[in-house]
């Protein structure tokens, strides 16, 4: 799998801003990874290599020392925190029919300035996975993390991602919904400062009839911090009763900036999608009304932004207690 | 108490609402501020609690004798200003509860008091909550989410009666309210007029001034009281409307 990642980089060679998938992303930081020669390589390609287009999906492949392999039996539970390890990581979850994954995926303590990692969780029918992802590079840092998910029918994928710290980084999601059913929820928050940067892309194919996501993002940047969320979804021709959504939101202070794509790609007329777009300040209202009960006008921003912070996650998730508790140790 | 001079007041592009109001309102009294659509009725209000879409052009407003222009929103409410709102709105995310205890703590620390312990916290809401007859599960969600018309009103006045303020402005509360919930809501008002506190009730029906007796009445158009008498001016407000009432020829 390894040499079929190298060819396929080799094939695509290194991010450049030409590519659109990288267009608001400083890919400078990508320029000191070597791409090895090209090796013959007969593995089977189950994780689609082969047609792969994302740079950030064959790095870990390509270049990490050995995959991590978990497999969940069938009708348990699994509750584990995986703590990145390497430079390059890559880790393969496979999570049996009836089974459930509970999944924390963060940063390790020895801060690395490059990490490239991916995972990939395959979900047979009628499992769960609820994941948490907490992202915090420090100052220098550039992470690339890849998440590439499948999901059968009747089974269920909830993402929660908290995109945090100073440094830059890119959140590669993609999801496939191959069987009836099918049902992804994406939820992030990215809280930036600084020279922070924060890229999110989303792709999302619905493969099955019946199938349903949803995305709801938001981000409160500051200073001199930049987010941009892409987010596609797919749905293919043959596939009817389909419904998709996706609602970014975002708060703007200081120099911040942000930049939205949605990328919608729905081939069938029986399919209920939504998605909306919204960026400005503090609603002008809502402080007031705040503020002419008393409460003065920091303390009704900093209530404001608590609420914009904490209503994305839900209280039944697993991790709600740890995405709760992350939020109050940043103020929120 | 509550002294309204000359008071002219325009939007951002300078474009006049108020154009001169004077109303005096002393402690214990009831006033009935009446008048067509479009008259500057909400406008008043919120250039009292100091709205940021408009601007005082002249005049003043004094509380206590104070003026209270120059203060900034929190400190005119914490100051004794309450204003109810023809239309308030939902901020989901914001748990009712907390946020009237936020409120009150906010006032308690502008008059040098310590924040409100649980249990006192506790009685005051439930009283509030008693004379109101609102549910808790009302107040266990975010402020105002979900509300109908009727329990957003009802929710001011519960804010008005744990907040206890010097003046109250309540703008259209009897609007959208049923038959039950006016009787409820004009409870509430009765229970929390008294010696001190002055009262400003914006409405266009005579029905709450039934209820809650004003000694005063004033008609508001295009941005002046051109009209101003006793309780008994609502019916007669009510039989011709407004378009006799000579004096607003701006
Ligand atoms: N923020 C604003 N932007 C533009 N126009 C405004 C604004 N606020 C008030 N106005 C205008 O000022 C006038 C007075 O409005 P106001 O809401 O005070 O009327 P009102 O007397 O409360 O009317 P109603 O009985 O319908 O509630 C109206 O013509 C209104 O359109
Ligand atoms: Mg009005």
């Amino acid at each position: 799998m390894k040499n079929l990642a190298r060819s396929r980089l080799a094939n695509i060679g290194l991010p450049s801003p030409k590519n659109e998938e990288w267009s608001y992303f400083p890919v400078s930081k990508l320029r000191s990874i070597d791409i090895p020669e090209p090796i013959e390589s007969s593995a089977s390609d189950i994780l689609g290599i082969k047609n792969e287009t994302n740079a950030a999906a064959l790095f870990p492949i390509a270049f990490a020392a050995y995959p991590y392999n978990v497999t969940i039996n069938q009708k348990e539970t699994e509750n584990g925190i995986l703590k990145t390890r390497d430079e390059f990581s890559h880790s393969h979850f496979c999570v049996l029919e009836n089974a459930k994954l509970n999944l924390e995926i963060t940063g390790n303590k020895t801060e690395r300035n490059f990490i490239s990692e991916r995972i990939d969780i395959e979900l047979k029918e009628n499992a769960e996975a609820f994941l948490f992802f907490k992202e915090q590079g420090t100052n220098d840092s550039t992470h690339l993390t890849h998440f590439r998910i499948s999901v059968s029918e009747n089974a269920k994928v909830y993402c929660n991602m908290l995109l945090l710290g100073k440094g830059i980084s890119r959140t590669s999601v993609e999801i496939f919904l191959n069987g009836k059913n099918a049902c992804a929820d994406y939820r992030s928050l990215a809280l930036l400062k600084e020279q922070a940067e924060a890229h999110t892309h989303i792709k999302i194919h619905h493969n099955a009839q019946e199938t349903n996501s949803s995305q709801f993002a938001r981000h409160f940047l500051t200073e001199n911090s930049y987010a941009s969320y892409d987010g596609g979804v797919f749905a293919m021709e043959d596939c009817s009763k389909i419904s998709s959504s996706q609602l970014v939101n975002t708060i703007l202070q200081d120099d911040a900036k942000i930049s939205v794509k949605p990328n919608l790609k729905i081939y069938h007329d029986d399919v209920e999608c939504s998605h909306g777009n919204t960026c400005g300040s503090f609603d002008a209202e809502e402080l007031f009304y705040l503020e002419s009960r008393g409460i003065e006008e920091t303390q009704a921003k900093r209530i404001l932004t608590r609420s914009f912070a904490r209503e994305i996650f839900q209280n039944d998730t697993p991790h709600a207690n740890r995405i709760f508790e992350e939020l109050s140790l940043l103020g929120f | 108490m509550l002294s309204i001079k000359n008071l002219h007041a325009a939007l951002e592009d300078n474009t006049p609402i108020l154009r001169g109001v004077n109303l005096e309102v002393k402690p214990g009294e009831v006033h009935a501020i009446m008048g067509p659509n479009g008259a500057g009725k909400s406008t008043l209000s919120k250039v009292i609690s100091g709205h940021p879409a408009y601007h005082v052009t002249s005049g003043e407003v004094l509380l206590q004798n104070k003026n209270i222009l120059d203060l900034d929103i929190a400190e005119r409410a914490n100051a004794g200003i309450f204003i109810s709102m023809q239309y308030p709105i939902e901020i989901p995310g914001v748990n009712n509860i907390e946020f009237l205890r936020m409120a009150l703590d906010s006032k308690r620390a502008f008059q040098g008091l310590e924040k409100i312990s649980d249990s006192e916290f506790q009685k005051i809401l439930s009283q509030a909550r008693d004379l109101l007859e609102m549910d808790n599960r009302y107040l266990e969600r975010g402020v105002n989410e979900g509300f109908s018309g009727g329990e957003k009103k009802r929710n001011e006045i519960l804010q008005m009666a744990i907040l206890q303020p010097k003046i109250a402005f309540l703008d259209e509360t009897d609007s959208g309210l049923d038959i039950d919930a006016l009787r409820i809501v004009s409870k509430g008002i009765n229970a929390l007029r008294n010696a001190e506190r002055g009262i400003i009730l914006v409405t266009h029906y005579k029905r709450l001034l039934d209820y809650v007796k004003p000694d005063y009445i004033h008609v508001l158009r295009k941005g002046k009281i051109v009209l101003s008498g006793n309780s008994e001016l609502a019916e007669e407000l009510e039989a011709k409307g407004y378009d006799w009432i000579p004096g607003d020829e701006a």
